[in-house]
């Protein structure tokens, strides 16, 4: 999510804000002084959290390094006293995601959200979805391991889908909770046929995948637990991200996922985000897309065969092998999602995913314009 | 495996001598019956059981196998420590010839007899006799260890339960 | 004992230089010599690359066997799909009567005169069709058979029109199939057939001097041109795919079948299914004029799979149904609904044939038999007399299913191909006298391994040019999307993260 400091007065709890032109409900008014945002009074809720609205006369907001701060109507922002503040729903977004959690049951060895403990954030998802005026295309739920918030999740995917019955619902689980059949089936009943589940299987071989989510009998446990989805008609799309430890399988993968999920709804195939652990363990996991351009190609044909769809992620244009840019997909969230000075020379910058933010951390040897 | 049950082989061996194998199994030894039919316009049938030319003693080879030619007969001896009747009976059907097969020594060897194969042909036929049998005897050793394994496959599929765990650990694989 | 790691279950065969390796489920892959050898003396590096590939298609395991079990148990399950379907092909001998009399017919059939003895009533048709919608299946196919069944259109009519009727509560999807040799199709026939969406399947030998050397009329002379002209009208006239076309490999087309293939090809058909003949019928009388030998079948089949191949890499579409069959079995974790290759047999289970008096039979050779020779071994039943439960769930069918699993009979049970082969009982029973225990010994058997080593030795070479055809098949896709040659962006949506 899009995060920002902004200077505070006043405020002494969290605060869930929704940009509004009109009052809603029961919500006080925030103004603005001088740039800063200020409350009038102070009433809470329940729940501990306060909904305000912010007035949308008062925008663009300018945060405190003095950057203007785009936000529109309709988009829902959560405040902290410290001023560290989070865009949670972006109106003008097609892709919009609710952190469940930051908890975790597997510690990935290349995860961008490294796990923390404490409390989960399902009251905030929860007066979130009330929040949403309008639905998008689909909203994503992801954590941590959104599952561990189990009745938030259920919750949330109930509410979503009552509030919003066009939306999609895309879960990124590693499913390995869901290996419980009336888990499973719980989900299912709140989904209904707005959910998937998108559950990472990171190679054929289980003490691979198992190495690398640091977790032994993982494997096992997402198998059977994307077997319980699909028991229950939920679809299911299986994500890799390909690094050090699995690119060299990545045709067997390929052949696997064929074989043994020929129902899966979609197959990505990801990059690495250099951030977080995945940073950490840079060396561990890092591959240069370059080197395994021959697996991906048969990993590619293989799921072609057998009439797949799949998509690559997080891949830039330039280092792929042009028959599979049909594959590349922009995925990158647009506030992290930057280009270089070279990408205004090529000629395939507006059908490229780009590059994260983090990439400045590490970027393929193979980076130059198309031309 | 149904080689166990009674079966009628009908084999066909050469241009010139036809023979019915009939054999049945009893515990400790395989009697064969033997029907030699002439290829002579009016058929005659005779009963006899095969003479078999004195087995030598097994040498220390790759194979654990001898084998001896005589009276048009091939005589292949098996050491039954390593290989069992199984792989022999399965090698025979799967080549389709005329052949006797008894235990000697004490059950420690398993004579094989191929009836009457054309001169030109015995020296590929006994090399692929040895390989067949080799990998039957093989195909048996690895189906002790998984055959418990298959048949719980073929269980979970068709009448699935829930202590896989409990069943396994009592099977001890 | 503890050992790196254990078996899981799997066949072999020593392939020259190598080693195939299948488990249960079909999956296969190639080792060699001696890495075969170390593999199976429990000597392997469980950290080699070697070593990961045989876990990988579950021929080994280090972990706990219990996971493993499961996994495999779902997909032998899926492998045998077909089970669960039961009986989903029921063929309607509509009547015996033909106006053509093919050489090789094993339908051995009567006349073309107007004789109601020869011909299912409409009675007996709406009683099969009352047994065969009794069968579980949610999709069914019906296919009507003879003789030639254009003659007694009348009963075709009826029939579909009394299906569509008593299928209306429960809308199960049935398709509907007429096998025709096409020379008496009228106006009326196709306008019934488009309006029903009912397919044709027919004959076609091959070019004129072949065609004609065997399929004649009842009257004298050739059948091609009639043919081929309501060939043409047929496929303009009733939907895409439609139509098709199958042959019989016979004496006189073995040496010529790249001509047969041109044929094919001009007359716009999408495929052709290469059938060896089956001694049953008129052709064992016929045996010296249209028989051959396995060998001389296979290294005839050899040629036009070659040949067939060329095709589609010059451009054109062009599908072997019978290799199509058995590469969606060792490619794809599915069933096939072919009843002749299944383990147990699909013979009564996948299909059923109702003879023109309502007899019922596991296979329409069955039937053959019957009438030839009065031997009623595989018949069922009859659908005036005899209740579903007694034909499809009676001890009869249930010897059947045993003798001809494939699994457990000697020679099949350790052959490598056996999670990809079936049994055909009725051969065995000519050739053998049994039920399929002698399956293994059978000319059926012969011809199936010497084919399933021929596209093995495709497989082996892994030459993505010719697996690219081979999926083109499997999914009945064009060469071009599976090689991924047209090129673009994608449009779509994806969340973005």
């Amino acid at each position: 999510m899009k995060s920002f400091v902004f200077k505070l007065n006043g405020i002494c709890d969290a605060v869930l804000g929704k940009v509004s032109a009109t009052p809603v409900g029961e919500c006080k008014d925030l103004t603005f002084v001088g740039g800063q945002i200020s409350e009038l009074s102070n009433q809470q809720s329940s729940n501990g959290l306060c909904v305000y609205r912010v007035p949308s006369s008062k925008l663009p907001l300018k945060n405190s390094n003095g950057s203007s701060l785009s936000l529109n109507l309709g988009d829902v922002i959560f405040f902290t006293p410290s001023g560290a503040c989070t865009i949670e729903y972006e109106s003008h977004s097609r892709s919009n995601c609710i952190l469940l959690t930051e908890r975790c049951n597997s510690n990935c060895i290349m995860c961008v959200q490294p796990p923390k403990a404490g409390s989960d954030r399902t009251a905030l998802a929860g007066a979130l979805i009330e929040l949403i005026d309008s639905p998008t295309d689909c909203i994503g739920i992801t954590g941590g391991e959104p599952t561990l918030a189990w009745d938030g999740l259920l919750q949330v995917v109930h509410r979503c889908r009552e509030r919003f019955p066009s939306t999609e619902i895309q879960l990124l689980s590693n499913a390995r909770l869901l290996k419980n059949y009336k888990k499973a089936q719980a989900l299912a009943e709140a989904g209904g046929d707005r959910l998937t589940v998108c559950v990472p299987v990171y190679s054929d071989i289980s003490q691979i995948h198992d190495t690398i989510v640091g977790t032994k009998g993982a494997f096992w446990e997402a198998i059977e637990g994307i077997y319980n989805l699909e028991r229950f008609n939920i679809p299911v799309e299986i994500r890799t991200v390909v690094q050090k430890l699995n690119y060299r399988r990545l045709p067997q993968w390929g052949e696997f996922v064929y074989r043994f999920f020929p129902f899966v709804s979609h197959v990505a195939i990801m990059g690495i985000e250099p951030i977080g652990l995945a940073l950490k363990n840079l060396d561990a996991v890092w591959i240069d897309p370059l080197d395994y351009a021959s697996h991906l190609d048969a990993s590619i044909r293989t799921l072609n065969r057998g009439d797949l769809k799949m998509s690559l992620y997080n891949y830039q244009l330039c280092t792929l092998p042009r028959h599979l840019w049909r594959f590349s997909m922009k995925s990158i969230s647009e506030w992290k999602n930057v280009f270089l000075e070279e990408c205004d020379r090529c000629i395939e910058r507006s059908n490229c995913a780009g590059f994260f933010a983090a990439s400045k951390n590490k970027r393929s040897r193979g980076i130059t314009a198309i031309t | 495996m149904h080689i166990n049950q009674v079966v009628k082989w009908e084999l066909n061996l050469c241009l010139l001598n036809q023979a019915i194998l009939v054999y049945s199994t009893n515990r400790s030894r395989i009697s064969l019956q033997i029907d030699w039919q002439n290829t002579s316009k009016d058929r005659r049938r005779h009963r006899g059981i095969l003479p078999v030319s004195n087995p030598q003693r097994l040498s220390e080879g790759n194979y654990y196998m001898q084998s001896e030619k005589s009276e048009g007969n091939i005589t292949i001896e098996f050491d039954a420590r390593i290989y069992s009747e199984q792989a022999v009976k399965s090698a025979i059907y799967d080549f389709n010839i005329a052949a006797q097969i008894s235990l000697k020594g004490d059950d420690k060897e398993i004579i094989l007899v191929i009836l009457q194969s054309p001169v030109d042909s015995r020296s590929s036929i006994e090399q692929q006799i040895y390989k067949s049998v080799l990998d039957h005897q093989v195909r048996i050793d690895v189906e002790k260890e998984f055959g418990p394994i298959r048949k719980l496959i073929l269980a979970q599929a068709f009448f699935p339960c829930e202590n896989l765990d409990q069943i396994i650990d009592e099977m001890d694989l | 004992m503890s050992t790196p790691y254990h078996f899981l279950p799997f066949r072999f065969k020593r392939n020259g230089q190598n080693v195939l390796l299948v488990n249960d489920i079909g999956e296969f892959q190639f080792l060699e010599e001696n890495q075969f050898q170390s593999f199976i003396q429990k000597r392997m590096d469980i950290t080699s690359d070697a070593f990961l590939n045989i876990q990988s298609k579950h021929m080994a395991v280090i972990d706990q066997i219990s996971h493993n079990i499961d996994f495999l148990a779902t997909a032998y399950r899926t492998k045998k799909r077909y089970l669960y379907d039961f009986t989903s092909l029921h063929m309607f001998v509509i009547t015996h009567r033909c106006n053509q009399q093919c050489t090789y017919c094993h339908a051995s059939s009567v006349g073309d005169n107007d004789n109601a003895l020869y011909d299912m009533s409409i009675e007996t048709g709406k009683r099969c069709v009352d047994v065969a919608l009794k069968s579980p299946s949610q999709n069914l196919k019906f296919e009507f058979q003879g003789g030639e069944p254009l003659l007694n259109f009348e009963a075709i009519r009826e029939i579909v029109e009394y299906t569509k009727k008593a299928n209306s509560i429960q809308s199960r999807h049935i398709d509907f199939v007429v096998c025709t040799n096409l020379t008496k199709l009228t106006e009326e026939h196709l306008s019934f057939l488009k309006q029903n969406k009912i397919s044709l399947s027919t004959s076609l030998d091959g070019p004129k001097d072949i065609h004609d050397q065997c399929r004649k009329k009842r009257s004298g002379g050739g059948t091609y041109d009639l043919v081929i002209k309501n060939l043409n009208w047929a496929s303009e006239y009733l939907q895409k795919d439609h139509v098709s076309a199958l042959m019989t490999v016979t004496k006189s087309n073995i040496t010529q079948l790249d001509a047969v293939i041109d044929e094919y090809v001009r007359a716009k058909l999408p495929s052709i299914f290469l059938r060896m003949i089956n001694p049953h019928g008129a052709a064992l009388d016929h045996w010296r004029t249209v028989g051959y030998s396995v060998d001389d079948f296979v290294l005839a089949y050899e040629k036009a799979l070659n040949y067939i191949i060329d095709l589609n890499y010059k451009g054109i579409f062009f599908v072997e149904e019978f290799a199509a069959l058995l590469l969606t079995k060792i490619l794809t974790p599915f069933s096939t609904g072919f009843v002749d290759l299944q383990s147990p047999s699909g013979a009564g289970l996948g299909g059923a044939s109702y003879e023109i008096n309502g007899d019922v039979f596991i296979a329409d050779e069955a039937r053959m038999l019957a009438k030839k020779t009065n031997d009623n071994t595989f018949c069922l039943g009859n659908v005036f007399r005899d209740t579903y439960e007694s034909m499809f769930c009676g001890q009869k069918l249930f010897e059947i299913a045993r003798s001809t699993t494939i699994e457990a009979l000697p020679g099949c049970a350790w052959c490598v191909y056996q999670p990809y082969c079936g049994s055909d009982p009725i051969r065995s029973y000519l050739e053998f006298g049994d039920f399929g225990e002698s399956q293994a010994k059978t000319g059926f058997c012969k011809k199936n391994k010497a084919i399933f080593d021929l596209l093995f030795r495709f497989l082996q070479s892994n030459e993505d040019k010719v697996i690219d055809v081979f999926w083109s098949w499997i999914s009945r896709r064009d060469l071009s999307q599976i090689r991924l040659e047209n090129s673009g962006h994608n449009e779509e949506f994806c969340l973005q993260a």
